[in-house]
């Protein structure tokens, strides 16, 4: 027996807090997952053998649990992020140099050796759109993955605005920009969970250099 | 494994040496043995040791003599213990962490042998088996050995995070001996697999321009969750701050290839 489980971002930070106190350990729910949108929308975790812990997820209202015994424990999370509507970073395929895209498909991108996560906002075609998804940030914009530290990109909108309280992490989210590393600390209101927005460059206005 | 080790000759030196253990290396920092179950522990404490297969692992106490116990505190991370002498994770959010953050502290030479299988190369995704980050990054990693794009590879970055090196080989989904060699302060960096050297780049880079703070993070198994999870098995796992050569690493590696499957 081992056991998935999933709960939305705004509950993580209560369900995590409240399983520790069990004796559980912190941040049990880890994995950040989507749906849709280029920010985290839920986290899962996977568990081997534990009735206890069960039972303490079983009686937590805001969880999803399953405990199928189908497949290995990177296919039971596949299923229960798929039946539940929701996209797992892990599983998106690497975005294809050709062929037709669709708006709220994700892919990876290999840059060097490190994967980035991008989302497809606008349908196209990648024989004609083709290359670094840099180039086109009106089609395909890369989703944030909490507790990363990626180079400063200048947000479009609300929906890529960089955050003061990141819900996944409890923190403000950290970018590199001209050779530092810089910690968003201000912003206007409008974000998730109560958390400010932030659209301006590092060292203009609203991030602190750490 | 043995006889493959038999080809290259690797065993008379395991023969000639007797009850060889890692733990008689030189500058040994750390040893896990997941065949040792009185090192294995269902909780952080140390009070409840792992006696069947299938038990989840909150604790591996280090066989260096160095003291380098590693821990899981959170129920969902932890590993489980199969009783072919490995631990398997999960490949979703299993890890355990090192407390002692200097075990790759600004050193001019690291190495690491560990004995392994993975579970599914062609996941697109790094799989890191052992990482030293930095404190002002970390995703950044100094010295790691990892499987991406289905290759081993082990790199490496300078503190100050310029630019990242590694080298790496094609491999499949049965257990292997792994070395990695990191001779920082000679830019020598070495994959061996299976007792035979697989890669090499003498231009890797010096340690560089470094700060001398201890690591941010190190961890056995993913430090991050997207990505970097281990899906498969650890059997061995030995790491020292020096470059093994000789007897000491065809030792090393041998003992390590005994205890595979």
């Amino acid at each position: 027996m081992s056991i998935v489980a999933v709960c939305s971002v705004a509950d993580m930070a209560t369900v995590n807090t409240t399983l520790d106190a069990q004796g559980f350990g912190p941040d049990n729910f880890s994995v950040p997952i989507y749906s849709g949108g280029a920010r985290v929308s839920h986290a899962t975790l996977h568990c081997w053998n534990n009735a206890a812990f069960l039972s303490a997820l079983q009686a937590i209202p805001e969880v999803t649990v399953s405990t199928s015994e189908t497949g290995a424990p990177r296919d039971r999370v596949r299923t229960l992020i798929t039946a539940s509507g929701l996209a797992w970073p892990d599983d998106a395929p690497f975005l294809p140099n050709a062929g037709q895209i669709k708006a709220g498909e994700y892919y990876k991108f290999l840059r060097g050796l490190e994967v980035e996560f991008w989302l497809v906002i606008q349908n196209h075609n990648r024989s004609s759109n083709g290359g670094d998804p840099n180039q086109y940030p009106a089609l395909i914009r890369q989703a944030r993955v909490p507790g990363t530290i990626a180079p400063w990109v200048q947000p479009i909108d609300q929906f890529d605005a960089y955050l003061t309280l990141d819900p996944f992490t409890g923190e403000g989210e950290r970018v590199t920009h001209n050779g530092s590393t810089w910690l968003c600390t201000q912003g206007s209101a409008g974000g998730p969970g109560g958390s400010l927005l932030n659209t301006w460059v590092p060292g203009e206005f609203g991030w602190t250099q750490v | 494994m043995s006889v493959l080790l038999q080809r290259v000759g690797l065993l008379d030196t395991v023969a000639a040496g007797g009850a060889f253990t890692p733990a008689s290396l030189a500058n040994i920092v750390f040893w896990a043995d997941a065949s040792d179950t009185s090192t294995l522990w269902t909780d952080t404490g140390g009070t409840t040791q792992v006696t069947t297969d299938g038990e989840s692992v909150a604790r591996l106490d280090d066989k260096s003599g160095e003291g380098n116990n590693v821990t899981q505190t959170t129920a969902s991370h932890r590993p489980q213990w199969k009783n072919d002498g490995s631990l398997l994770f999960d490949g979703v959010d299993d890890r355990l962490a090192f407390a002692n953050l200097t075990l790759a502290r600004n050193i001019g030479a690291i190495s690491l042998v560990t004995g392994y299988q993975i579970n599914n190369i062609g996941r697109a995704a790094s799989q890191v088996f052992f990482l030293a980050s930095t404190n002002s990054n970390p995703n950044v990693a100094r010295v790691f050995l990892y499987n991406s794009a289905s290759s081993i590879r082990i790199g490496g970055r300078r503190r100050d995070s310029d630019s990242f090196d590694s080298i790496g080989v094609a491999h499949d989904t049965t257990a292997h001996t792994v070395a990695g060699l990191w001779d920082i302060a000679n830019a020598d960096l070495t994959l061996r697999v299976d007792g035979v050297q697989a890669a090499q780049n003498l231009s890797f880079q010096t340690a560089g321009v470094t700060n001398d703070t201890d690591s941010g993070g190190i961890v056995f198994g993913s430090l991050s969750t997207l990505n970097e999870t281990v899906d498969g098995r650890v059997y061995q796992k030995v790491i020292t701050q020096s470059v093994l050569s000789g007897g000491d690493l065809t030792d090393t590696e041998s003992f390590v290839a005994d205890k595979l499957p």
